[in-house]
């Protein structure tokens, strides 16, 4: 699976920075991600990791640096521009309505229409069944409202929504953060099915036992900057650990 | 066993058939069962009550009502606010009439200038809050102020009075009948179809929940939030124009120092109506049913003898009690004793 002559590049970002005033949240980053692969980013808090996963799904745009898709470069100024290069995101806050039911939350921003301009109610609530059921999670109905669910739920209908929307590759930022050891496992198994499936992950992480299980290479950033790149399998938490906190230079 | 079997399956087809998403369990069914109530009780309080031609003139006076809460429903649920509505009717009347009394203008081509400076005063109000980042709260206040100052500066205090010998659709258009069914009625009916598809059929109303509901995932799910929360202010302000246009042509004549009452009806209306100050919820017909149920309470009121002004007193508190009932429905009332002890102690827990 892992073998270098089977990996297919998908993204690839070139020297990617962003400044927020006097502050540089991303300098100078370089990333690629490969076709079946799942790879983890992680590093201390501020060091630009969930910054990185809005530019690659268009939220914010960088000020330096370019993004490649198939090694054609793209511009990804719109999250609707992520989805149609197969990119989906499950952010940090999930990002959902909690005011709205799971199925207009699965569509959230591209609902199906007829016409170009009515929703299609009756194929949203259709696929957002098939969608949750082929993920195994538990959820009453698509017609609940999302504030009703637990933490785990909407985990899985953030996840969800990623997936429908992400043909290729699906970027998630923390999926475990805030869940129960239960809930938690479903969002690995959903990972690592992803992973089956071909597609790309890029995992977002504090937790370095889920990274270890999951990844298959794991990049460091310290301070905007990407300190380091291994391969899982030739690195030790240890090691992973010390670059984070900068106690050992790469 | 065989109970038991029996039984959950019983639950599981109510549950099917009356799911939250069916009607019985909305905020609008609960609107209508309030609102049938209120019109059984003056039907039986007040003789003349139910009699068509009163039903009808209520049905007349909560259309404007109506039409600018439509409006106004869009803008709550994007989660913005718009106060200037009532001074802002008034200048629309104002304008409308001017177009025809001063260019002398033909009442048709006055009638879209009004709704275009109903438009435009939304837009106004709808860039500031958008573009400049000023709260609504604070950008249509002083909007109110405005429009206050405009009608009564154009027309010295005095009504401008379109002459009864204009002949013109336009009046026909605003005041004329079809069958028993006055105009107003037709517009009212018009506005609401049209503004409740737009809100819970097509892609924009999606986009108009979402906005309000959670604006920072909408944006990452590539709303543009802004342009949204716009378009509701040009809406709510074009809603404006156009009853500001139907009562100069119904009324033949402009109000100037009128319409205090307005803002504060329209706001009764879309609060009742059940849609949340939070954003994100509500709906055109809650709003619509609520309109007539504070249109039947005033005139309801006012045929079993009791005072205008006390109108004003009713409708400020009918805001109060259902912003209230909303919270207990949402929060449960406990909650309440738990508050009154902190405000009595004056220890606030840190859980809130």
């Amino acid at each position: 699976m892992n073998n270098d002559s089977q990996k297919k590049l998908f993204l690839e970002a070139k020297g990617i920075s962003k400044f927020f005033g006097h502050v540089t949240a991303l300098d100078n980053v370089d990333i690629e991600l490969y076709q079946g692969e799942v790879l983890a980013l992680v590093g201390d808090n501020g060091a630009g990791k969930s910054t990185l996963v809005s530019i690659l799904s268009g939220v914010l745009q960088p000020d330096l640096g370019s993004i490649w898709v198939d090694k054609q470069k793209v511009i990804i100024d719109n999250p609707l521009k992520a989805q149609k290069l197969g990119i989906g995101t499950v952010f940090q806050d999930l990002a959902l309505v909690n005011v709205r039911d799971v199925a207009a939350n699965l569509f959230l921003g591209s609902e199906p229409t007829k016409f170009g301009f009515i929703v299609d109610r009756k194929r949203m609530i259709r696929e957002a069944t098939d969608a949750i059921s082929s993920l195994g999670i538990n959820l009453p109905s698509v017609h609940t409202q999302v504030s009703l669910l637990s933490g785990g739920q909407r985990q899985g209908v953030a996840v969800a929504r990623a997936l429908l929307e992400s043909a290729r590759a699906t970027l998630m930022d923390e999926p475990t953060a805030a869940l129960g050891v239960r809930e938690a496992a479903q969002v690995i198994n959903i990972i690592s099915r992803l992973h089956e499936q071909s597609q790309a992950v890029l995992l977002i992480s504090h937790n370095l036992v889920n990274v270890f299980a999951l990844a298959h290479r794991v990049i460091i950033l310290r301070h905007g900057q990407v300190v380091g790149t291994r391969m899982i399998a030739k690195t030790t938490k240890e090691e992973v650990v010390s670059l984070i906190t900068g106690a050992k230079e790469s | 066993m065989d109970v038991q079997q029996k039984l959950s399956s019983d639950v599981s087809f109510w549950k099917r058939t009356y799911s939250r998403d069916s009607f019985l369990f909305t905020k609008e069914a609960a609107i209508t069962l309030v609102g049938l109530a209120i019109f059984g009780f003056f039907t039986y309080k007040a003789p003349y009550f139910a009699q068509f031609g009163n039903v009808m003139d209520i049905a007349r006076y909560s259309a404007f009502v109506a039409i600018v809460g439509v409006g106004w429903t869009f803008l709550i649920i994007s989660e913005e606010l718009d106060l200037s509505i009532g001074p802002a009717y008034s200048f629309c009347q104002v304008m409308c009439a001017w177009f025809i009394v001063g260019p002398g203008l033909d009442p048709m081509v006055a009638f879209f200038g009004a709704i275009l400076v109903g438009a435009f005063i939304g837009a106004t109000n709808g860039f500031i809050v958008t573009v400049l980042r000023v709260p609504s709260f604070v950008v249509t206040l002083g909007m109110l102020a405005v429009m206050m100052g405009a009608s009564l500066t154009m027309t010295g205090h005095h009504p401008i009075t379109v002459p009864r010998d204009t002949e013109t659709i336009l009046f026909g258009l605003a005041n004329g009948k079809i069958g028993p069914f006055p105009a107003q009625f037709f517009w009212m009916v018009g506005v609401c179809l049209i503004g409740g598809f737009v809100l819970h059929k097509t892609k924009f109303g999606y986009q108009v929940f979402a906005t309000g509901g959670n604006e920072k995932a909408a944006r990452q799910a590539g709303i543009n939030t802004k342009r949204v929360k716009f378009l509701c202010f040009v809406i709510t302000g074009a809603m404006v124009g156009l009853c500001g246009a139907l009562s100069v042509g119904w009324i033949r004549t402009t109000s100037p120092v009128g319409n205090q009452l307005f803002t504060i009806q329209v706001i009764s209306a879309v609060i009742v109506g059940g849609a949340a100050l939070s954003g994100g919820a509500g709906s055109v017909y809650g709003t619509v049913v609520a309109a007539f149920i504070l249109g039947m309470l005033s005139t309801g009121l006012i045929m079993m003898g009791a005072n205008v002004d006390v109108t004003f007193i009713l409708f400020g508190s009918l805001i109060i009690v259902v912003g209230t009932l909303y919270i207990v429905i949402q929060h449960g009332q406990t909650v309440f004793i738990t508050k009154l002890r902190q405000l009595i102690k004056g220890r606030d827990n840190i859980n809130k």
